[in-house]
C-alpha cells in the first residue's frame, strides 16, 4: 500500500514539473511576442545599411544607418542594432538621432529608439547646436517629430534644461517639455 | 504738482543717499537656475517659454511667478520676463551690495508683471508695483505705482503712477531716515502720497 501511494506521489509530482514547465514556456514565449511586437518570420537581415528616404520631388528626406537590421516580412517591422537617423531637409540645419538600438513599424512610420538616445541639431548662423539625451525615443521620420514620457537633458550652448517627457517638432522648431523643468542659463562671458 | 514731484525727487535723492546702493555685483556672473512645470522652447526664435509655479535663482536674485519668457541676445546678454497668475503678483528678490558694514540690504519687489535685463541690470515692474527696501530684515523704504524701474546699475528707482491710457494713479513713497548706527531704530517718515506723479528716487554709491 506505502509503494503504491509513493509511486503515485512520483507521477504527480513528475506531471506537476512538466505542467509548470510546459507554461512556463508558453509564458515566456507569448510575452516577448506582446512585448515587441514582433510578429511572423525574419525574412533577412543586413550589416552596415545604409536607407534613404526620398520625397516626392526625389530629394532625400532622411537617410538611416545601422550596425545590423533584422527584417521582419509579415508586419514590415525591423530590428535596428546602433541606429542613426539623420533628418536632410534641405532647408533646415541637419538633425541627427542615434541610441543604441531601435524598433522600427510598418516600414519607418515609427521607430522606437532605446539606450543612450542622443538627438544633435547643427548650429546655424544664429543658433548654437543644440542636443538632446534620453533613454528612450518615438520617432515619427516623415513627419519630423520627436517625443517621450522618459526625463530627458537638453543642452543649447552652454544653457542646460532637464525635463520629464519631451515633444520636438523640427518643422515647427517647437520644443515642449512637459513636466519637472529645471533649468540652468549660464551668464554672459560663459556662453 | 511737476514741481513738488521734483522737489519730493530731489529729497528722495538726498534721503536714499545714505541707502545702500547696487544689485549685488555677484549675482551677475551666477548661472541663472529655473523650475518650472512645464516649457516650451521655440528653438527658431531662441525664446523659451516657461509655465507653472516659475521660480528663477540667479546668486542671491530670485524671480518668481506664473510664466515666464526667456530670451538670450547674440551678445549672450539674458532678458526674462515673468507675469503673475490672475489675481497674483509675480515677486522679485534681491541682496544689494553692502555699503554699511554689519547691515544686510535686501529688495522685495511685487507686480503683474516684472521684467529683468540683464544688459542694463534693469528691473520694471509694471501694474499694482511695489518695492520694499529692508536693511536688516528691517522695512525702510516703500515705492508702489503703476510702473517702477529699478536701475540695479545706478540704485535708482523710476516710479510712475500714470496708466497707459494716460489715467491717473498714485505714487507712494515712504521713506524711513537713516540712523547714524547700524541698528535700523529710527522711526518710519510718515508716507509721501502724490497724485498723477512721476518721481525718480536716487540711492547713494
Amino acid at each position: 500500500m506505502g509503494e503504491r501511494v509513493a509511486s503515485w506521489f512520483a507521477i504527480l509530482l513528475m506531471a506537476a514539473v512538466l505542467g509548470t514547465s510546459y507554461w512556463y514556456g508558453q509564458t515566456l514565449r507569448h510575452g516577448a511576442v506582446a512585448e515587441s511586437g514582433r510578429i511572423g518570420a525574419v525574412d533577412f537581415f543586413a550589416e552596415d545599411i545604409a536607407l534613404t528616404s526620398f520625397d516626392a520631388l526625389g530629394r532625400a528626406r532622411y537617410r538611416l544607418f545601422a550596425d545590423r537590421m533584422t527584417h521582419f516580412g509579415n508586419s514590415d517591422d525591423a530590428d535596428l542594432v546602433k541606429p542613426r537617423l539623420l533628418s536632410m531637409r534641405p532647408d533646415q540645419p541637419q538633425v541627427q538621432a542615434t541610441a543604441l538600438s531601435a524598433h522600427s513599424e510598418n516600414n519607418g512610420e515609427t521607430v522606437q529608439m532605446r539606450g543612450d538616445v542622443v538627438i544633435t541639431r547643427a548650429a546655424d548662423a544664429s543658433r548654437p547646436p543644440m542636443k538632446m539625451q534620453t533613454e528612450e525615443l518615438s520617432v515619427a521620420p516623415d513627419e519630423d517629430r520627436f517625443w517621450t514620457d522618459a526625463p530627458v537633458r537638453m543642452e543649447s550652448g552652454r544653457s542646460v534644461v532637464l525635463a520629464r517627457g519631451m515633444d520636438f517638432d523640427n518643422i515647427a522648431r517647437q520644443v515642449q517639455l512637459r513636466s519637472e523643468v529645471v533649468g540652468s542659463f549660464p551668464p554672459r562671458g560663459r556662453q | 504738482m511737476k514741481a513738488l514731484a521734483r522737489a519730493l525727487g530731489l529729497f528722495a535723492a538726498s534721503v536714499l543717499a545714505l541707502a545702500p546702493a547696487r544689485a549685488e555685483r555677484a549675482d551677475r556672473d551666477k548661472d541663472a537656475n529655473v523650475t518650472a512645470d512645464h516649457s516650451t522652447l521655440d528653438d527658431l526664435h531662441q525664446v523659451a517659454v516657461l509655465t507653472g509655479h516659475v521660480v528663477l535663482i540667479k546668486g542671491t536674485m530670485r524671480l518668481g511667478g506664473e510664466r515666464m519668457e526667456h530670451r538670450q541676445d547674440e551678445l549672450g546678454y539674458q532678458y526674462y520676463v515673468v507675469t503673475a497668475a490672475p489675481g497674483e503678483l509675480a515677486t522679485f528678490h534681491e541682496r544689494r551690495d553692502p555699503v554699511q558694514e554689519g547691515v544686510e540690504s535686501t529688495l522685495d519687489g511685487y507686480a503683474e508683471r516684472i521684467e529683468y535685463d540683464d544688459k542694463s541690470d534693469r528691473v520694471t515692474l509694471y501694474r499694482r508695483a511695489l518695492v520694499k527696501l529692508f536693511d536688516n530684515g528691517e522695512l525702510h523704504d516703500e515705492l508702489s505705482g503703476n510702473r517702477i524701474v529699478y536701475d540695479g546699475r545706478n540704485a535708482t528707482y523710476d516710479v510712475d503712477g500714470h496708466n497707459a491710457d494716460g489715467s491717473g494713479n498714485q505714487v507712494h513713497i515712504r521713506m524711513a531716515p537713516r540712523s547714524s548706527t547700524a541698528s535700523g531704530t529710527a522711526v518710519p517718515a510718515p508716507a509721501s502720497s502724490l497724485q498723477n506723479a512721476h518721481a525718480v528716487t536716487e540711492g547713494g554709491h
